[in-house]
């Protein structure tokens, strides 16, 4: 009885260790956020979106030194939102391309000529 | 096996109470539900980036379950913030297959009506969205979160919002009559206090003892620079840095009840702590 007791005392501390504390390294989260730095910088979205741009690359920095330093938990934060940053700023560059698209297409009919 | 099924309960119960508190209203949370909101009032919006759209959705809804759960508000903003960039993203989404289309119009039919219609409302579209652009807001949205938390911080310290700045008062409670050691629980009491200068390192705090108008003014004098001296003292053994506190006895002055009743002078054996601003910077009384 007495061994049961401390078996399911170590069990319960157990529980509640990994109901607050676990949290594993964010290593698929980091390398999502750094594929989508990458392919914004490579897109040339720091032109359209600098500030977008300087948070996604700030953040992916900051998680990267988070996992240096086993803060699991604040780097998975700031590679979740370093990777949504670098998508907003490649969307943004679409827009202002896809807009400038629209006024030459524009411009082209009104005189006549072709774009 | 009884033993075991209960142990397991409170193990869990346990885990939850560890975890988790009441769900705070959110400031961060609502203003992506609301920008949220208003692009869904977008027939375009719909039209043209609906899987956007509904990774916007989902985004909200995990935010929501991150409140009702409890998490901190550093947990339930960040899923906020996601929400908010994704909500951004279906606006950009929505702007650029706009503009897309107003191409397309004005190749296929020339500089018709329609095309120009499509370029004005493709422009309108950009411009509003840039007038609420999720990023620019982002800076003003930790700056509340940041406030928000600190008002949290404050509220359980008991602190007041004076012209002084932020009072923390404590009771006599912490000494025992006549004396100017802290009692056994005076220290656990203070460990939010050291908390929060641990979290506000900039911050300063000014110490100020008080007793009632029993004894002599001299030995009341001295007694109260006394316990806010071992306040100091208690606050820096437990790693607040000592360059960050003043102290100053007023013994029996600024009484803030009357020293005719035995509980007004209870409330005036005090000691009050002055918290600086974020810049160290705090008033003299």
């Amino acid at each position: 009885m007495r061994l049961m007791h401390l078996t399911c005392l170590a069990a319960s501390t157990l529980l509640i260790a990994a109901g607050c504390a676990s949290t594993p390294p964010p290593t698929e989260q980091v390398a999502s956020a750094k594929a989508a730095v990458d392919s914004a910088a490579v897109d040339g979205a720091p032109a359209y979106a600098p500030t977008e741009t300087r948070l996604a690359t700030e953040k992916l920095a900051a998680a990267q030194k988070a996992v240096a330093a086993k803060d699991y938990v604040l780097a998975k934060l700031l590679a979740e939102e370093s990777q949504l940053d670098a998508q907003l700023a490649v969307r943004k560059m679409q827009t202002a391309k896809s807009s400038k698209a629209a006024d030459e297409a524009r411009k082209a009919a009104s005189t006549g000529g072709t774009p | 096996m009884n033993t075991h099924s209960i142990f397991t309960v409170t193990a869990l119960a346990a885990a939850l109470v560890g975890c988790g508190t009441v769900p705070q209203p959110n400031a961060a949370l609502d203003r992506a539900h609301a920008s949220y909101e208003l692009l869904q009032g977008d027939p375009k919006a719909v039209e043209f980036a609906g899987p956007e759209m509904t990774q916007a959705r989902e985004a909200l809804g995990a935010a929501d379950a991150a409140r009702t759960r409890g998490d901190t508000l550093r947990s339930v903003d960040h899923f906020a913030y996601l929400a908010q960039q994704r909500v951004a993203i279906a606006r950009e989404a929505t702007s650029a297959k706009t503009w897309d289309k107003a191409a397309a119009d004005a190749k296929a039919g020339g500089v018709g009506d329609k095309a120009a219609r499509e370029v004005a409302a493709a422009r309108l579209a950009t411009q509003a969205k840039g007038a609420e652009l999720a990023v620019a807001n982002a800076g003003a949205q930790q700056d509340k979160a940041r406030a928000a938390e600190l008002e949290m911080q404050l509220k359980a310290l008991g602190s007041k919002q004076t012209d002084r700045g932020d009072v923390i008062t404590l009771g006599d409670v912490l000494f025992d009559s006549n004396r100017a050691e802290l009692r056994a629980g005076g220290v656990r009491d203070m460990g939010k206090l050291v908390e929060f200068m641990k979290n506000h390192p900039k911050r300063t705090a000014m110490i100020e003892g008080f007793t009632d108008s029993q004894g002599t003014e001299s030995g009341n004098f001295d007694l109260s620079t006394r316990r806010a001296e071992t306040l100091r003292m208690a606050l820096i053994d437990q790693g607040v840095t000592a360059d960050r506190l003043r102290t100053r006895g007023y013994g029996e002055a600024y009484p803030i009840a009357s020293n005719t009743s035995a509980a007004g002078r209870q409330m005036n054996r005090r000691v009050e702590i002055i918290l600086s601003d974020e810049n160290g910077v705090s008033k003299p009384r």
